[in-house]
């Protein structure tokens, strides 16, 4: 972590960048020189109403991808804006604008005055006690360390080697991320930056054989820091080619409930689906988790710890205060088998009475705050992978999740990967079948947990609220072993 | 703010710029979120912004480089120029022309009543939910959001393409409960649609009211292959599906499943109706219509599928040139599909199930198959209806769209215009 008291540099020309690769922090937001503007708009809204908050948003990204096509160099933004909100004791209003400078600030002001004063001045938020920070999470080998051109280069390097490993691989795409997330929180008593660097490497393979029909397998890295991200290692090439050669006339499943055991971004999943979405608190209050009735009930096997934690460095959901100015801090879900506590925004923690969390995210400036997941994952047993794959006499070991749909009411989740290899009698057999699809009963899935391992990985996604508010997070776990309905 | 007259003459004196595109974008959003009978939240957004392409030649190749453009910061704009022009000269992708000046078809994308009452719309469609969910008894609304936008577009590329247009969007999602206790099911629906009277709101929430309260009675479907009737939202999450594989994108990099000039699945005599899928970029109040696209190119129609077979791709102008296409057909449009012969009420006949919704159609890019929840369907035997609920659908969405007959009642849907409801009589399994 970099703590500075000043983060942002002039703009550099387009020789310099080339040179050094700094195509991000180049071009910096206006977030420091809007700190003072927006704690006056504050001041000058909270004279009207109880509470009032301004959140200034910056995000962008440059993804280099080499294929047989050539390379291919795609930005997303600079995605720039503000919104400032005013709680008149029933319900919060906001305004949100594009336009990141003064002109925009009168415009939210004007607009913001212009509704009614509440009936009583009396009823507050509560904006936390005072902090001022300024942060930023450079990584622990920074992206300009390393020209684009180089980056380019390694990467076609990384591509030719990756083809050059299986004649049946009929296509590889690979690419690399680098983006920028800024956030300027200000309230009556905070006044909270930070800059995150994001950085990741992906890919992905089609193997064909005979005229069946082909296999894809994607793979993706990604995390909050610098170059450390963008490393795929030998061997995780090597499982990538090998499961895509075998996914090229992959047949389904035997249906049916059987003992699966799940990699790492696979168990993520399951725990993001099952007891992420679950308890996010704006469904307890609008009567829609089940989960509202098992606080501090079993819910799972003893053996079931599943924790949300933005703080996890380098992780793909990592922040240090949440959309609404919440310092970041870990939230144990479920504390061996028994549901403690879920995730709120200030909305939701202030509806239904229970504790706040750091949970209140936006996907930018122009979308709402909901409580949302940030890195959730199950925490690790002292098993390894192998006793798991052992201890199956017929089973599946399945991977590379493709999707997940949660349905906090009903308890139903389902979970579709893009790889399943067949075990019998504890071993792998080789006999891969795709797509899998697992699915099931939230308490019954979680109470058949058997087998965790030991080997924690924290992989990347995006997560939706329903079908839209993307956010960045990852969902994770080690290996673990459970019973679901595969189709 | 740069609008697109500003930055041209800036960009017209770059040197080395070999091609650029301009698209500028203002857009106003009216959003209303209500839990219960409450108000929680209310939203005004403001987004002036735009983007801009850059192109170069680089020996025999070419490259790109892009940003958006950012309303109130003009020094910006020439700083992203020159980080633009930075990565646009480490591309390497095969030449291609942008679109020049064409002849851009009119399409009504506009709905007059959120042109001229924004603000008032989201009020409008509570009370048309409020009124939706007072017309069954026992149910009840959890929450709900409404997000009414108006949108100008504007795109002008450097071979003379120039367009705007002008639309609007609805988009509605609601939670319905129904029961108490234990027994409390929860429904879920979502709509989208360019225009408020399309919408036909307060009929279409009383419809899932109604669907909300056989949830309560939903039992686990019967496990085995059976006939399967399916409406507009499995249909849209096909359609939505397949379009993608038969982009000129995928064709040229011969990543997809499909093959241009051979059908979508072997199906022999087990085929339907013939599947016919065009994409119509000016069809009125589509969902996926417009006038021209982000590089430039305008709106037209091309047909995709004939009688099963992928007969083309749609292509932007850079992946027709690739396939030495006659025409580039632009961004997709509105997926279209044709009417069919027999009634709704003739396809819904004798033993079937009949899939409303499924928690999440995700089927292998490369061979089709998927496997997903059934959130509500009905189990019909002659005049006997029964809810189900849970167990697993699976199939292959190449085969299921060779192998349906579609309605005659056809439809302006959420992702598609065409058939109301579509039978298969094979090639679908549950799993309960």
């Amino acid at each position: 972590m970099n703590r500075r008291t000043f983060l942002i540099q002039a703009g550099a020309g387009g020789a310099a960048i080339l040179s050094s690769g700094a195509w991000l922090s180049a071009e910096s937001g206006a977030a420091p020189a809007l700190a003072d503007r927006l704690a006056t708009l504050v001041a000058e809204l909270e004279i009207k109403f109880p509470y009032a908050f301004a959140l200034y948003t910056r995000d962008e990204s440059l993804t280099l991808e080499v294929s047989d096509d050539g390379n291919r160099l795609t930005t997303t933004g600079p995605n720039e804006g503000i919104v400032a909100g005013i709680w008149d004791g029933g319900m919060m209003r906001e305004e949100a604008t594009s336009m990141a400078n003064d002109a925009g600030i009168r415009r939210l002001r004007d607009r913001l005055l212009a509704f009614p004063a509440p009936l009583s001045k009396s009823v507050d938020m509560d904006p936390g006690p005072p902090i001022v920070t300024d942060l930023t999470e450079a990584g622990r080998i920074p992206i300009d360390s390393r020209s684009l051109t180089r980056r380019l280069d390694d990467l076609a390097s990384l591509r030719a080697a990756v083809t050059k490993r299986s004649p049946a691989l009929a296509m590889v795409r690979l690419e690399s991320l680098q983006g920028s997330s800024e956030r300027l929180f200000v309230n009556r008593t905070r006044r909270l930056y930070q800059k995150l660097s994001r950085a990741g490497i992906g890919g992905v393979a089609m193997a064909r054989k005979g005229s069946g029909r082909p296999g894809f397998l994607f793979i993706r890295h990604r995390g909050i820091g610098g170059l450390e991200h963008v490393e795929l290692s030998g061997p995780v090439v090597d499982r990538w080619v090998e499961r895509t050669e075998r996914l090229a006339g992959a047949l389904p499943p035997e249906a049916g409930e059987m003992t699966v055991v799940t990699e790492p971004n696979v168990t993520g999943v399951v725990a993001h689906e099952s007891f992420g979405h679950g308890v996010e608190l704006d469904m307890f209050v609008k009567g829609r988790a089940r989960a509202a009735a098992f606080i501090d009930k079993p819910v799972g096997s003893a053996m079931v710890n599943i924790t949300d934690d933005p703080t996890r460095a380098g992780a793909w959901g990592f922040y240090h205060f949440d959309d609404e100015g919440w310092t970041a801090a870990p939230t144990r879900i479920i504390e061996n088998g028994i549901f403690r506590r879920g995730l709120s925004d200030s909305f939701s923690a202030r509806a239904s009475g229970l504790p706040r969390t750091a949970n209140g995210r936006r996907e930018s400036w122009d979308h709402k705050a909901y409580a949302r997941m940030s890195n959730i994952f199950f925490e690790p047993g002292q098993q390894t992978r192998e006793e798991l794959i052992r201890g199956v006499t017929k089973g599946l070991l399945v991977g590379h999740f493709s999707s997940g749909i949660e349905d906090p009411k009903g308890w139903g989740m389902q979970v579709v990967c893009q790889y399943g290899e067949v075990i019998e009698n504890g071993r792998l057999t080789g006999r891969v079948v795709a797509p899998v699809t697992l699915s099931g009963y939230v308490p019954d899935v979680l109470g058949s947990v058997d087998g965790v391992a030991n080997d924690l990985e924290l992989p990347p996604g995006t997560c939706g609220k329903g079908y839209k508010e993307f956010v960045p997070v990852s969902s994770g776990g080690p290996t673990i072993r459970f019973k679901a309905r595969v189709s | 703010m740069p609008t697109p007259k500003n930055p041209i003459e800036r960009l017209k004196a770059i040197p080395g710029l070999s091609a650029w595109v301009v698209s500028s974008r203002r857009t106003r959003r009216e959003e209303i979120y209500f839990r219960r009978n409450e108000t929680e939240s209310r939203r005004s957004v403001e987004n002036l912004g735009g983007r801009v392409d850059l192109f170069t030649t680089n020996g025999d190749r070419t490259g790109r480089g892009s940003f958006d453009i950012q309303a109130g910061d003009p020094a910006a704009f020439d700083r992203q120029i020159e980080k633009a022009m930075t990565l646009a000269r480490l591309g390497s992708e095969l030449p291609f022309p942008l679109a020049g000046k064409s002849e851009y078809g009119k399409v009504y994308l506009l709905d007059p009543e959120a042109r001229d009452s924004l603000e008032t719309m989201p009020s409008r469609a509570r009370a048309a939910i409020q009124e939706g969910v007072g017309r069954t008894r026992d149910v009840r609304l959890a929450a709900a959001e409404v997000f009414v936008t108006k949108t100008n577009t504007a795109v002008i590329n450097s071979a003379g393409a120039a367009a705007e247009n002008d639309e609007s969007s609805y988009f509605v999602e609601v939670v319905l409960m129904a029961g108490s206790g234990a027994g409390e099911q929860e429904h879920q629906a979502r709509w989208r649609k360019r225009r408020f009277e399309d919408l036909d709101l307060a009929t279409a929430v009383q419809r899932e009211g109604e669907r909300a309260i056989d949830r309560l009675s939903a039992v686990k479907p019967s496990a085995g292959a059976t006939p399967v009737v399916f409406g507009p939202e499995l249909l849209g999450d096909m359609i939505a599906f397949l379009v993608p594989l038969a982009s000129g994108a995928s064709a040229f990099r011969k990543d997809g499943a499909l093959t241009i000039g051979e059908p979508i699945a072997e199906l022999g005599a087990d085929a339907g109706d013939p599947l016919i899928v065009e994409l119509d970029a000016l069809f009125p109040f589509g969902p996926l219509s417009y006038r021209i696209d982000a590089l430039g190119t305008a709106g037209t129609n091309v047909r995709i599928i004939e009688n099963g077979t992928f007969v083309r791709p749609h292509a932007d102008a850079q992946f027709a040139h690739y396939l030495k296409l006659d025409r580039a057909t632009g961004a997709p449009g509105t997926p279209q599909l044709p009417l069919g012969k027999l009634a709704s009420a003739d396809l819904r006949r004798d033993r079937y199930l009949e899939i409303v919704s499924v928690s999440d159609l995700v089927p292998s890019r490369g061979s089709g198959r998927f496997s997903a929840e059934i959130r509500l369907g009905y189990e019909v035997t002659g005049s006997t209806r029964r809810p189900v609920a849970g167990g697993t659908l699976t199939g292959n969405v190449f085969e299921v769209l060779s192998r349906a007959r579609w309605s005659k009642e056809v439809s302006l849907h959420d992702r598609y215009v065409g058939p109301d409801l579509a039978r298969v009589e094979s090639g679908l399994t549950v799993v309960a």
